[in-house]
């Protein structure tokens, strides 16, 4: 099977923007803690002016997409040089758009909808952000299926690689938190302060972030996408994930995912889960996925913050492991697993 | 000609023109169609529009258990219902499929969208609102709903293209049978008339206040419809191996972006064009028999479409437009279309193009006045969307 490579990775994070800027947290251990995404940057690639009526969505994936472009070395008007997709994945959509809309009816009255609110709250309208800013104009796919989101949005991409429908695609994961959001995770729970995965009394906190990449074919600086599999079983999981060097559960810090993982971690001396890092997102397994192929790229396991691991440490894994593959596990599901392997050789 | 074919065994639709395919057919066959101001919620929009509701009571219940209730989500009720006639005519019962690698890839618009007013009007006023329309969000997203009720193991996804959202779902259907991901998909597409679509088609001044007239001079909006179209889409092994009547083949599959505008389609329709040349692949445009269009009857669309339609298959083309009889469901549109596409090439006619009459000589192409006889071969199911994209279905009869 024609090999899919990482060829380039951004990301736009409660750590700031950009892979340097996740790589010094993941090594320095930081937490998200109540940061916000930083968007700035976006015009060092785009001119301002194409950009201002773009909603928080928009702005954050559009610039995790620019990132990735340049840690592949293209600039943001080469991205149409050679075919190329856009998928985007997201379990929320745009909830400042969705929600405006609802503001502007309730607030002054149908007659009031506007237009504008309306179109960006359909959830493809990043993915055509990116096409417009980008001038790219290969299949595109917007995908929003909560837990199944990632693996989805991995096997489009897999297929339009691997079957010559475009030379790579441009995938980026991500979600906005709205104050309704904030609203929402509080009431179910979610914690004010850091995200606690596993933990005795363990908290999540509702984050936004984006992750993406420059997928092709070959292997890329970040190794290629080994396996992605979806609607896997805890056993099966657990069977697929054996191989690799270092497990990331893409754990969100709700109280019922200790069970839901447990038995994943049986053949693992090392497990981690980085979600201290970027907080709790429902495409999770994204943001991970971007810390294995940075993993890969450094030949390097993170100490990440104190919570990060739950068998082994980086430094026991620091002493005698240079990781070459990397599994990243997500749960879509009531006993449904996506387990994602990445390997650099 | 690929070793793992991909065909379809069952259909299943629930519109405006009929609960179930034989009921709607015979609507659209008789040149019915009863848009009229939406019932189903109050709304005072800029511009007034009627659309083509699901009377309540017309589609039978599903038997399939749901692993919570559905009654507040017209949108999987409207799936269960259509998925119900799809297995049925595929021979399929939801048990046998239970604990499978069966996909399931489903388009939507409003069923993935946290836009309930209630639960945001108390948010603003500080009231602490209640969480159930957040569960009900959570927890009712199309395909990972019906992958667990049905019990399912394959790959999951709801796709939400917009407004080629259902073609779109086919077409990942086919692309995960090829992949070898699993033998059987349930692909398809279900939308819900909604105040917060109502509303904001209406502030987009692209709905008519009267009944929509795709491709016709006259034309000068589209109206909004509801329901779900679902296409049991399998390897040709698997089919075999079943003994199913293959009912067609999905032969091809093309996406595209415009890289244009937001909500207008590209001038020159190159989007579309790109992905009706992948869909067709090495055929020959000139064996495609029918095209259903998008046909949504907004002036920019149908005068795009036309003209890519007859630069890539010739003026003669024949085309059909079917929103006349459902509105326009979005998610569900290219699902329901896909369903009518198998349907025209398995009766080799197609209905009229309701209410048309007077050509426009910029859409160049004029679609069917009265019902028409096609060939039985191919036919191509185009959709175009929000966001500047195009996606096409190449769908082969059953054959000899």
């Amino acid at each position: 099977m024609k090999p899919v490579g990482i060829h380039g990775v951004g990301t736009a994070l409660a750590c700031g923007a950009g892979v340097d800027a996740l790589r010094i947290a993941l090594r320095e251990g930081r937490e998200a803690g109540r940061s916000e995404v930083g968007l700035e940057g976006l015009e060092d690639f785009i001119p301002a002016n194409r950009t201002r009526r773009l909603d928080p969505l928009a702005r954050m994936a559009l610039l995790a997409a620019c990132l990735s472009l340049r840690d592949a070395g293209l600039r943001p008007d080469e991205a149409s040089g050679r075919p190329t997709g856009i998928v985007f994945g997201t379990a929320l959509g745009p909830q400042e758009s969705t929600f405006s809309f609802l503001e502007d009816i309730i607030g002054s009255g149908d007659a009031c909808a506007s237009s504008f609110a309306f179109t960006n709250s359909v959830h493809n309208l990043p993915a055509s952000n990116m096409s417009l800013a980008l001038g790219i104009r290969g299949p595109m796919r917007t995908v929003t299926a909560f837990g199944h989101t990632t693996a989805a949005a991995l096997l489009s991409a897999l297929h339009w690689i691997r079957e010559g429908v475009v030379e790579r695609v441009l995938l980026v994961l991500g979600e906005e938190c709205s104050a309704v959001m904030e609203y929402v995770v509080r009431r179910f729970g979610g914690g004010e302060g850091n995200v606690r995965p596993f933990a005795p009394g363990c908290t999540y906190r509702s984050r936004g972030g984006c992750a993406a990449f420059v997928l092709g074919g070959g292997d890329g600086p970040y190794g290629r996408l080994a396996s992605v599999e979806a609607g896997l079983s805890e056993a099966e999981a657990a069977e697929r994930a054996a191989g690799s060097d270092l497990l990331l559960c893409a754990a969100a810090g709700r109280a019922d995912e200790f069970n839901l993982y447990e038995r994943l971690w049986a053949s693992h001396r090392l497990v981690g889960a980085y979600s201290p890092v970027y907080g709790s997102l429902p495409t999770g397994p994204g943001v991970d996925l971007a810390v294995a192929a940075l993993s890969l790229r450094e030949r390097t396991v993170f100490a990440g913050p104190g919570g990060a691991w739950i068998k082994g440490s980086a430094v026991s894994g620091a002493e005698g492991l240079l990781p070459g593959a990397v599994a990243v596990a997500g749960v879509e599901g009531p006993g449904r697993f996506t387990l994602i392997r990445v390997e650099r050789r | 000609m690929r070793p793992n074919r991909v065909v379809v065994t069952g259909l299943g639709c629930l519109c405006a023109a009929g609960a179930g395919l034989e009921s709607a057919w015979k609507t659209m066959m008789a040149g019915r169609a009863r848009p009229a101001p939406p019932t189903k919620f109050r709304a005072e929009p800029k511009r007034p529009s009627p659309v083509f509701e699901i009377p309540g009571g017309i589609f039978r219940r599903s038997k399939i258990s749901p692993p919570r209730p559905v009654d507040k989500m017209p949108c999987l009720e409207y799936l269960l219902s259509a998925l119900e006639e799809a297995l049925e005519q595929a021979g399929l019962s939801p048990e046998e499929l239970s604990g499978r690698r069966v996909g399931v890839s489903i388009g939507t618009t409003v069923g993935c969208t946290l836009n309930d007013e209630g639960f945001y009007a108390g948010f603003r006023k500080g009231l602490e609102p209640g969480l159930d329309p957040v569960e009900r969000f959570l927890a009712c997203n199309p395909a990972p709903f019906l992958s667990e009720a049905l019990g399912l193991r394959g790959p999951v996804c709801t796709i939400n293209n917009a407004c080629s959202s259902g073609t779109d779902a086919v077409g990942q259907a086919r692309e995960w049978i090829l992949d070898g991901l699993c033998d059987l998909v349930i692909a398809g597409g279900t939308d819900e008339l909604s105040r917060v679509t109502y509303l904001g088609f209406s502030s987009l001044l692209n709905t008519s206040e009267r009944a929509c007239l795709p491709f016709d001079a006259r034309r000068d909006g589209l109206n909004l419809g509801e329901g779900a179209g679902v296409l049991i889409v399998e390897s040709r092994r698997s089919a075999a191996e079943r003994r199913a009547e293959v009912l067609a083949e999905v032969e091809g599959y093309g996406s595209s972006l415009d890289a244009y505008h937001v909500t207008a389609p590209h001038p020159e329709g190159s989007g579309l064009e790109s992905a009706l040349r992948r869909a067709l692949g090495d055929r020959n445009p000139a064996e495609v028999g029918f095209v259903n269009a998008h046909g949504t009857a907004t002036d920019s669309n149908d005068k795009v479409e036309g003209r890519t339609l007859a630069r890539v298959f010739g003026p003669g083309i024949t085309v059909v437009g079917t929103k006349p009889y459902t509105g326009h469901t979005l998610g569900a549109a290219g699902a329901l279309e896909a369903v009518f596409t198998v349907q025209g090439l398995l009766t080799g006619c197609l209905p009229a193009t309701l209410g048309f009459s007077e050509p426009d000589p910029e859409c160049v192409v004029v679609p069917t006045r009265a019902a028409t006889s096609v060939a039985r071969t191919l036919a191509v199911s185009t959709s175009l969307a929000f966001g500047g994209h195009n996606a096409a279905l190449l769908i082969a009869g059953p054959g000899p």
